[in-house]
Parts: C-alpha cells; sequence; structure tokens
C-alpha cells in the first residue's frame, strides 16, 4: 500500500532533541527521503548528525516531533523491531564472534532456518570479499576488511532502510575514496534507501542524492552536491562546501535579480540570493574558480583592480591569493593554460566576474 | 645495555629482599614446619636411635629403657619434659600425664632393671604403645600432620587409619569453606554485577556517585564494617526491630542472624563486594554501548542482545571478580571470627585456633598448606579453562 515512490520513505518532521532539557541537539529537524535515495547528513563535529541517526534507530527518543517509517509513526516502535541495518562509526562488529557469527546473528534474531543462514552469510561475505574470512575474529582483520564485515552484516538481513554513520572516519584516503564507490554501487545495486553521515564533504559530494547541510543541530539547506556548490542559500552552506572568497558590504540598491552593493568605496554588482529590500548588509561569495584574470571589461560588469600577493603552484592550477577591495587573501585559481604565465607578486591585474556568480547572501555584519 | 640491565636489578633489589622476608620466607618456613618435627629426636636422640633396632612388636629391650630413663630425667632437669609430653599427647592421648608423672617419680625411683622400675612409676611403660608413639614422633620428617589435615592418623600397628569418630573434623571443614566461599562468591556475582552495570553505564555523575558509594565502605576498616554488622543483625538489633514492628514476626521469635553461619555469609559477602565490583566494572567500561546498540539494530530485542553480547564480553570481568572473592572467601579470618559464632568458624579460624591457643603449629602449617595448594590448583584450572591472560583485575 505505502510502497509508491512519491511517498516519504522516512519522514522526519519537526523532531528535536535536547539530552539535558536545556540545550538542544537537534532542533526543527524537518527531512522526507524516498525510497531508494541516498540521502547524506553533512555537517560539522557536534551538529546532531549521530542524534539524529540515533532516533530513527530508536536509540533515542526525540523530544518533540515525530519520525515516520514507510508511512507510519514509530517514536514508539523499539528499535529491534525497525529492520534498519545500521553501520557505526567504529564498526561495533561483536568481538567475541567470527565474522561469520556476526553476519549469523542478525537472521538468527529472526529465527531463520539453519541452512538459510548459511547461505545468505555465504552470499553476504562473497559480496564483500571476504569468503576466506569467515571464521576469523574481527580483531584479526584490517580497519578496511571490518568496515565490510560492518556493511555486510548490515545488509544481510535485507532491511529496507540502511544508516551510516561516518562509516570511512578511520580509514586511510585512499582506502576511503575506494570504499566510498563500493558502497554506492551496492547501494544503487540492491536499491536500499540510505542516509549517511559524514563531516567530509567531499564524501558526500560523491555519494549522495540529496545532501542536507547541518549546523547547530539545525539543518542548513537540504540539495542535491550541484546545486549545494552552486546555489548556496546560506553563508554557512556556501563556505562548508568547497572554497569561496568573502565579502562583506552595505547595500545600496536592491531589486530581485540584481543588487548592488559598496564594498570599500566600489561598487560591486551582486545576484540577491538570502537578502531583501530591508537588509542593509550583506556577504558576497565568489567562487575563486569563477574570477577571470584579466578579462575583456564588456562581458564582466564586475571588475576591479588587484594586487597580486603570492602564488602558488598547484600542478593543474595556479593558486594566486590578491588583495582587492579592501580584503587580503582573496583566492583566485587560473586553470593552468599557456599564457597565464608571467604574472609575479607585487603585480597589478584586473580581476572580474559575472553578476549570477557573485552571491548576496545572509551574515553581513550591521555596524 | 648491560649497564641498564644492571642498574634495573639494583632498582627491584628492595622489593625483591622484601617479598623473601615478607612472603617467601614465612611460607617456606611453615612448609618445614608441617613436614619436619625434630622435638622428640632433640629430647631424647638416643632413645629414638635405639628404638629403630627395636621391631615395633612387644616391648623393647631393657637397654632401650634405660636410656629412655636416663633421657627422661634430663629432659626434667631442663625442663623440656612439658613439650615433650605435649607432642606425646598429641599422638597418643593420656600420655602426658604418663611422661609428666614419669618425671617426678624418676627422682625417687631406684635403679635398673628399668624395664621394671619405668612400668612401676606409670603403667604406660609396661604398654608396647607407648613405646612405638615414641618411636613414631622420633622421626623428624614426619607426614603425620598431613594426615591429620585430612582426619588419617597411623594406627597401633604403624597402618595410616582414620581418626576416630569425634575427631574427624577437618575434611568436613574444608568441604564446608568450599561451600560457603562458593556461595559468597554466588552472592556478590548475583549483586555485584547489577550495580557495575550500572555504574559503567550510568550518565558519568551517576556514576561517579554509585563508584564512591562502593569505594567508600571499601575504604572503611574491616572491623567497623563487621561489627556494625552485629548491630544491625543481632537479636535487639535494627533488623530485628523492624521486622516486630511491621509484625513480620512475633516480638520472642527474633531471627538469629548473628554468630552463625548467616552472620559470616551476610558480613563476608559484604565485605568482598568491592572485589567483585571493581574489576566487573573495569571490563563493563571497556564495552562500548554501541555494541547493544548494534545488537538491537540488527533485531535482537534487549534480553537477546544482553545475553549474546554483552555477558560473554564481561565473562573475562566475571572470571576475575569471582576467582578473587573466592580466594580471598577461602582463607578469611576475622569477619567469621566476629560474627560467626560456632557454626560460622571456617578452616582460617582453626588454623588460627592452632597457632596460637593449641600451639599445634605442624598441624596449622599443614592445614595452610593444604589450603594453599587448593587455591594454586583453582588457579591452575582457572588458567587452564578460561585462561589467566584474559583476566582483568582492573
Ligand atoms: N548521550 C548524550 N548525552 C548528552 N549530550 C549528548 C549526547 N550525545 C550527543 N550529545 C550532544 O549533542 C550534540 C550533537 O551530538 P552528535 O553526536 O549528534 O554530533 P555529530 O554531528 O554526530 O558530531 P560528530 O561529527 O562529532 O560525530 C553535541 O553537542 C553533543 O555534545
Ligand atoms: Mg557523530
Amino acid at each position: 500500500m505505502a510502497d509508491n515512490n512519491n511517498h516519504a520513505f522516512v519522514k522526519f518532521s519537526e523532531v528535536s532533541k535536547s539530552y539535558d532539557g536545556r540545550t538542544f541537539s537537534v532542533m526543527d529537524f524537518s527531512l522526507s527521503v524516498k525510497r531508494g535515495e541516498f540521502v547524506t547528513l553533512l555537517g560539522p563535529s557536534g551538529s546532531g548528525k549521530t542524534t539524529c541517526l540515533k532516533m530513527l534507530a530508536g536509540f533515542e527518543e526525540p523530544s518533540s516531533g515525530e519520525i515516520w517509517l514507510n508511512g507510519r509513526p514509530v517514536n514508539q516502535v523499539k528499535p529491534w523491531k525497525r529492520n534498519i541495518g545500521v553501520v557505526f562509526q567504529h564498526y561495533a562488529l561483536f568481538p567475541h564472534m567470527t565474522i561469520a557469527e556476526n553476519l549469523a546473528f542478525p537472521l538468527q534474531a529472526r529465527r531463520i532456518a539453519g541452512n538459510e543462514i548459511e547461505r545468505s552469510v555465504m552470499r553476504a561475505l562473497d559480496m564483500v570479499q571476504l569468503q576466506d574470512f569467515a571464521g576469523r575474529r574481527p580483531a584479526h582483520l584490517s580497519g578496511g576488511q571490518q568496515q565490510r564485515v560492518a556493511i555486510a552484516r548490515a545488509l544481510v538481513f535485507e532491511p529496507d532502510l540502511i544508516l551510516m554513520d561516518e562509516p570511512l572516519g578511520a580509514l586511510d584516503r585512499r582506502l576511503r575514496e575506494e570504499m566510498q564507490y563500493e558502497i554506492r554501487n551496492l547501494q544503487q545495486r540492491l536499491d536500499v534507501t540510505m542516509i549517511y553521515v559524514t563531516h567530509d564533504q567531499g564524501e558526500a559530494m560523491v555519494l549522495s542524492d540529496r545532501v542536507a547541510v547541518m549546523d547547530q543541530g539545525r539543518i542548513c539547506q537540504v540539495a542535491s552536491p550541484e546545486a549545494l556548490y552552486e546555489e548556496p542559500q546560506r553563508l554557512f552552506v556556501a563556505n562548508f562546501i568547497g572554497e569561496n572568497n568573502q565579502v562583506e558590504g552595505r547595500i545600496v540598491e536592491w531589486s530581485p535579480d540584481e543588487c548592488r552593493v559598496e564594498v570599500a568605496g566600489q561598487t560591486v554588482r551582486a545576484f540577491p540570493v538570502a537578502v531583501n529590500e530591508n537588509d542593509s548588509h550583506t556577504c558576497l561569495t565568489i567562487r575563486p574558480e569563477r574570477v577571470a584574470l584579466n578579462p575583456t571589461p564588456d562581458l564582466y560588469p564586475n571588475c576591479f583592480e588587484a594586487e597580486v600577493e603570492d602564488i602558488i603552484f598547484m600542478g593543474d592550477y595556479l593558486r594566486i591569493h590578491a588583495a582587492l577591495l579592501g580584503h587580503s587573501q582573496f583566492i583566485v585559481k587560473i586553470p593552468n593554460i599557456i599564457g597565464h604565465g608571467g604574472i609575479l607578486p607585487g603585480d597589478t591585474v584586473t580581476l572580474g566576474w559575472l553578476v549570477t556568480d557573485c552571491r548576496a547572501l545572509d551574515g553581513g555584519r550591521a555596524e | 645495555m648491560a649497564k641498564a640491565r644492571t642498574g634495573a636489578i639494583m632498582l627491584a633489589l628492595p622489593l625483591t629482599a622484601f617479598i623473601l622476608v615478607t612472603f617467601i620466607a614465612p611460607l617456606g618456613s611453615m612448609f618445614m614446619r608441617s613436614l619436619y618435627d625434630p622435638l622428640v629426636a632433640d629430647i631424647m636422640p638416643e632413645t629414638v636411635a635405639a628404638l629403630e633396632e627395636w621391631d615395633g612388636t612387644g616391648l623393647p629391650p631393657e637397654q632401650v629403657y634405660a636410656l629412655a630413663a636416663r633421657e627422661l630425667e634430663r629432659a626434667r632437669e631442663e625442663k623440656t619434659i612439658g613439650k615433650l609430653a605435649t607432642r606425646l599427647n598429641r599422638d597418643t592421648s593420656g600420655l602426658r600425664s604418663a611422661v609428666m608423672r614419669t618425671g617426678r617419680g624418676l627422682k625417687r625411683a631406684g635403679g635398673p632393671p628399668w624395664s621394671e622400675t619405668l612400668p612401676a612409676i606409670n603403667a604406660a611403660w609396661g604398654e608396647p604403645a607407648t613405646w612405638q608413639a615414641l618411636a613414631r614422633t622420633g622421626a623428624r620428617v614426619t607426614p603425620v600432620y598431613y594426615l591429620n589435615a585430612v582426619d588419617l592418623t597411623f594406627g597401633s600397628d604403624g597402618g595410616i587409619v582414620r581418626q576416630p569418630e569425634e575427631r574427624r573434623i577437618y575434611t568436613a571443614l574444608f568441604i564446608k569453606t568450599i561451600r560457603v566461599s562458593l556461595t559468597i562468591t554466588l552472592l556478590c556475582l548475583a549483586i555485584g554485577y547489577p550495580v557495575a552495570y550500572l555504574i559503567a553505564h550510568s550518565p558519568p555523575r551517576l556514576s561517579r556517585l554509585l563508584l564512591v558509594l562502593v569505594l567508600v565502605p571499601f575504604w572503611t576498616s574491616l572491623l567497623v564494617r563487621t561489627t556494625s554488622w552485629i548491630v544491625l543483625l543481632q537479636q535487639q538489633g535494627v533488623v530485628n526491630d523492624l521486622l516486630v514492628r511491621f509484625g513480620l514476626i512475633p516480638d520472642e521469635q527474633r531471627l538469629t542472624m548473628i554468630h552463625n553461619m548467616t552472620g559470616t555469609l551476610v558480613a563476608m559477602t559484604h565485605v568482598l563486594l568491592p572485589f567483585m565490583i571493581l574489576p566487573l566494572y573495569s571490563v563493563m567500561r571497556g564495552i562500548p554501548a554501541v555494541q547493544m546498540q548494534a545488537a538491537m539494530s540488527l533485531g535482537a530485542s534487549w534480553p537477546r542482545a544482553f545475553y549474546r553480547v554483552y555477558l560473554p564480553q564481561s565473562l573475562p570481568g566475571v572470571g576475575a571478580g569471582c576467582l578473587l572473592v573466592f580466594i580471598l572467601a577461602i582463607g578469611y579470618y576475622i569477619t567469621p571470627a566476629l560474627v560467626g559464632g560456632q557454626s560460622g568458624q571456617l578452616i582460617s579460624n582453626f588454623i588460627a585456633y592452632h597457632i596460637q591457643t593449641s600451639l599445634n603449629w605442624g598441624l596449622a602449617a599443614a592445614l595452610g598448606c593444604v589450603l594453599f595448594v587448593a587455591v594454586l590448583l583453582l588457579f591452575l584450572l582457572y588458567d587452564r579453562v578460561l585462561g589467566l591472560d584474559r583476566m582483568k583485575l582492573g
């Protein structure tokens, strides 16, 4: 009945959680996840990501609000009745059981017949390529292998929903990238719904259909990785995802499509995102790769003189630190193409950008 | 390299010496005492030597009587005859007065033939059993204390026989001590496990408070803790008063809960409880809460998750706590002495009795050694079954 694709498979509606009754770890959290979707909760440490997962898994009860799973409210449902596979940050494998016993555990709890269990366990081990490790204890596996076991254990009982809490946090970078693709592949192959937690924005970008950026217990923005990068709605998101130049200024003229902002005595033309006609201050963000070096003035409404402070050679691009509009350390990334050499620190250059690449966001300091 | 090693050894020297003097030496001397008893052989060397020639049947020849008379006379002069009498009496009851009387009688007695004079002073010298006892106790190295410790003794024919009915107490006492220690261990486990679980998995503030509540009695004098149980449990004590107040028992039928086995069980469980809780707590603290969450998320109800995931991981603590409590209980002395009354006495109380009162140090040493070996065996068994390296003491 509840299995059509439009309906939210997981739904948080205005969920709040306070552990001590005074401070809120999660505030007014609302999020809908469709069946088969891969949604990531992204946010800095302490932003309440784990708390959200714990409430969904049933280890913590929301202080207010309701969580829905497959169309049913689950606040009163015991964790072991929710049929959710969870992969924990430090794997939480059972150290006193072999790998095979670890995988058999959820099946035994469901009173599945012995030979059936054996087959499922072997299949799950196959899936993560650990057939030869069935008889070993978790302590005798490498971090990456333990990680795979944890994932296999969360999948072996074929749950409808999988939660992963920073599952790759303890792995080195190479292994982490490898595992990211493995996780994404598995999720698409098995077509399960996935809610994933990380504080690594790169990981969130690679894996997710949608990313929910969290800050201090609240959701800042939920969008596809591309939209988050291109169209951040809040200063926090703009800074958290990728690199951004940040310039504060005073709004002198506002229309829905464009506003003029006075910065250090000069006027910058910007696209108003999170400011309206009543606001007097704003924070402009400009992506370093959207800044043109010595551009044709006709094409770029924003062109300003800048003094080069520093040039860093990064291989495929040059990273230029410049001073303009009264700000130092303004970052510009120039692709390493023939013709851009010859700039030296101390040179005066012109930097330009489009109106749409200069987003006027919240957070300008009122004087 | 070598210098550092020498330095390290030098640093450990005071400790080594300390252990040697306070632990190894007393243990060694106790072990010696349980096997080596030169008293009779020292006081009557020639008689004992002569008796070795004797075939052990009938009465010894005149020459042995003469040696015995001379050495008894000398023992009386050197005032060692009392010890001799006590030692012989321990072997064969009645010999104390026989020897003491002989000592006094020898002053006035005539001369040879001693094989007539001695039995005339005291009839015991006419009995082969007396001479057999002298020959037996004359051996410097003797298993007799170990035999006594397990209710055996030498028969009149020199063979090993069971003690007479009324003196068979130690085997039963050992069994009782082990049974009581096991009971105390199980009581401690039953009470300590939930407490340790609470301490390990409560919010920090509550957990600290609980830990202090466990430790405060631990820091309180043992004597105070034990005697406070007397206040609580005696006939006019708090518990009985409450029971009577609430009409659970009539006033004239107040319960006897102290100076018997109940008192020993209650007080010892209380005294030894921290030794169960602390190792349990230290192991449980190492089990992350996420383990139970993982088990539950995988479909196991709380009891199942506890039984399959938590309990097995806490077993090293259970093993350590039980071993610790059991070993402490089996040799515990002061608490049963204070609150155990007659029926609540354990083997260690009898060892103390033989050391302090009856002065039968040989038997005390043998009982101690048997206890020591029993504990050692238990330790090895534990190592075999569970592995000492898996044990965590905190
Ligand atoms: N069991 C708890 N009791 C009290 N406060 C808690 C508890 N768990 C979390 N908190 C608080 O709630 C807030 C959010 O914690 P949470 O673990 O959800 O953050 P997170 O986003 O997962 O961070 P991280 O990336 O470091 O894992 C934090 O301020 C934390 O101190
Ligand atoms: Mg977390």
